[in-house]
């Protein structure tokens, strides 16, 4: 963990060009783990690699990664849309926090079931305060500023009447060398973490069988682009590495088929 | 009493959570009511804590704490969860002992159990603070529902005992929502679904309140009759109550008598 701590913090410094981290806002890097090959090296680790098989079948897709330097809470949230479509097609974020997390500081909540519908439909009310964190400063008390500035047009900042770190999730604590998989349709947040709070993930996808599967990779990796290009300190046009792209690691490969046949960089 | 959007929560989660219902001052003596009665049963001897001691039926029995039940922060609360007509099911105090594993009250005898568009609450008030740790309530929201509780059948036909883990963890370590509380809070969930308790100490105090939503099928109607054939309190309405000069109280045990179940006998 030592190794890899020392390799992401560098990333994220390389994406500041070497300035401090300033704590306004979040720092996310895409294609992170792509960029030094100790952090690549992961994936193809049978500690990471077989999981993922087991849970996602052969062929899976490699979606991508990001690194992150967090600042406030993480609102109430799916990595999927609200779109029935999503339901058939599974993707899973491999998360690792560089530093310890526990419920009040920052550490993963996730609501247990709530990959599935009714009750990953039945959270959309959540939705609306993601969208408005996601313009702002990160912090939940701005949220409900905002719909308190917004009067009638304003989400519901609490739609199940209890605040949204009272939500009945269940805190998933970690120490570095923990590794957390979870399912990217289940919501989940984060409250109290520290500004600055290190965390870099890992994601895969099911290997796409349909068109509305293929659909779905397409949209992630045009909404990864977009939040790479949004949330990087250092502008790109490509989310995933010429040596990726090109790797001939059999692994890497193989979950690169699918980005490649798509023609997605 | 609850805002549209505790009721959202109820729905969506199978539970919800008022703080502080009851006051600090008001609880004091319905405090004094339940360790009154679950002492009388015991003779006035101390409690031993070697097995749970409960106590059916209990409010039924006391003033005051019938008096609860038809106080509109109860009353109203639940017509409001479960619409009018709810039936009184029954009430028991308890003093725990240990942990409570993972199961749901879903699950009656020989494999019959609630139906899944019935509702049932459990109304329940600690008298101690309990916290995740100490023996609060544990509950996997959303497994009221049939999707996500189909899904864990066999916790709640089977049951998951302390060393089970079929799920690749300790059964203490399931992935669930705990419900801390201190006195005053009362918690409504949904009996369907799958709930348990750790880490509380001996002699833990807590007061539950069954209600069923009024049957509307025939099958409702024929669980209903079952599972009073089983057992020995759920119900059958307190002598007290059946002459009781309530409107919300024969509401509750009226349709029970229509059926013609029996009145219980005072303890």
């Amino acid at each position: 963990m030592d190794a890899l701590t020392r390799e992401a913090d560098s990333i994220l410094r390389e994406d500041r060009n070497g300035k401090p981290f300033l704590g306004e806002k979040r720092q996310a890097v895409l294609g992170f783990i792509e960029k030094r090959p100790l952090l690549t090296n992961l994936i193809t680790d049978d500690r990471i690699y077989q999981p993922i098989e087991d849970l996602l079948g052969s062929g899976f897709m490699w979606v991508g990664s990001d690194g992150n330097l967090y600042v406030g809470d993480t609102a109430w949230h799916s990595d999927s849309r609200a779109d029935p479509m999503e339901y058939d097609y599974t993707r899973i974020k491999v998360a690792m926090y560089l530093e310890p997390v526990s419920k009040e500081t920052g550490c993963l909540r996730v609501i247990p079931g709530s990959h599935l519908p009714p009750l990953h439909e039945e959270l959309e009310p959540m939705r609306n305060l993601r969208r408005m964190q996601s313009d702002y400063s990160g912090k939940t008390e701005s949220v409900r500023e905002i719909s308190k500035s917004d009067g009638d047009h304003a989400p519901n900042p609490e739609p199940f009447g209890v605040a949204p770190s009272e939500m009945p999730g269940f805190s998933l604590e970690s120490l570095p060398g923990d590794v957390v998989l979870f399912n990217q349709r289940l919501w989940h947040s984060s409250f109290g973490g520290r500004t600055g709070r290190r965390m870099f993930t890992l994601n895969f996808g099911q290997k796409p069988t349909t068109a509305e599967h293929i659909e779905v990779v397409k949209m992630v990796y045009e909404a990864s682009l977009a939040a790479a290009q949004k949330m990087q300190h250092t502008w790109t046009d490509q989310l995933y590495t010429d040596r990726f792209l090109t790797s001939i690691e059999p692994r890497i490969k193989n979950m690169m088929a699918v980005p490649l046949e798509l023609g997605l960089r | 009493m609850l805002t549209t959007e505790q009721i959202a929560h109820f729905n969506t989660f199978g539970f919800i959570v008022v703080r502080q219902l009851f006051s600090e001052e008001e609880m004091i003596p319905l405090t004094k009511e339940f360790d009154d009665v679950l002492a009388n049963a015991r003779d006035n001897k101390p409690f031993d804590g070697k097995e749970r001691q409960s106590v059916q039926p209990f409010v039924e029995n006391r003033e005051l704490l019938t008096q609860m039940v038809e106080d509109d922060r109860i009353f109203i609360t639940l017509e409001q969860l479960l619409g009018p007509g709810f039936l009184w099911a029954g009430s028991d105090g308890n003093l725990y002992v240990g942990d409570t594993q993972w199961h749901a009250d879903r699950l009656q005898g020989d494999g019959d159990h609630l139906p899944w568009d019935l509702g049932s609450i459990k109304v329940c008030l600690y008298f101690d603070p309990v916290d995740a740790n100490t023996g609060c309530l544990r509950v996997i929201p959303g497994t009221h529902r049939r999707e996500f509780g189909e899904r864990l059948e066999s916790i709640w036909r089977n049951g998951l005992g302390p060393d089970d883990k079929r799920y690749g963890v300790p059964n203490e370590n399931l992935p669930c929502a705990s419900l801390e509380s201190r006195p005053g809070d009362v918690v409504f969930f949904s009996q369907g679904m799958c709930h348990s308790s750790f880490g509380g100490s001996n002699g833990r105090r807590m007061l539950a309140m069954s209600v069923l939503e009024k049957p509307a099928t025939n099958e409702h109607i024929n669980f209903v009759k079952r599972v009073y054939s089983r057992t020995n309190f759920t119900f059958r309405p307190a002598e007290s109550w059946v002459n009781r000069n309530s409107p919300r109280i024969h509401g509750m045990v009226g349709p029970l008598l229509d059926m013609g179940f029996d009145i219980s006998s005072p303890t």
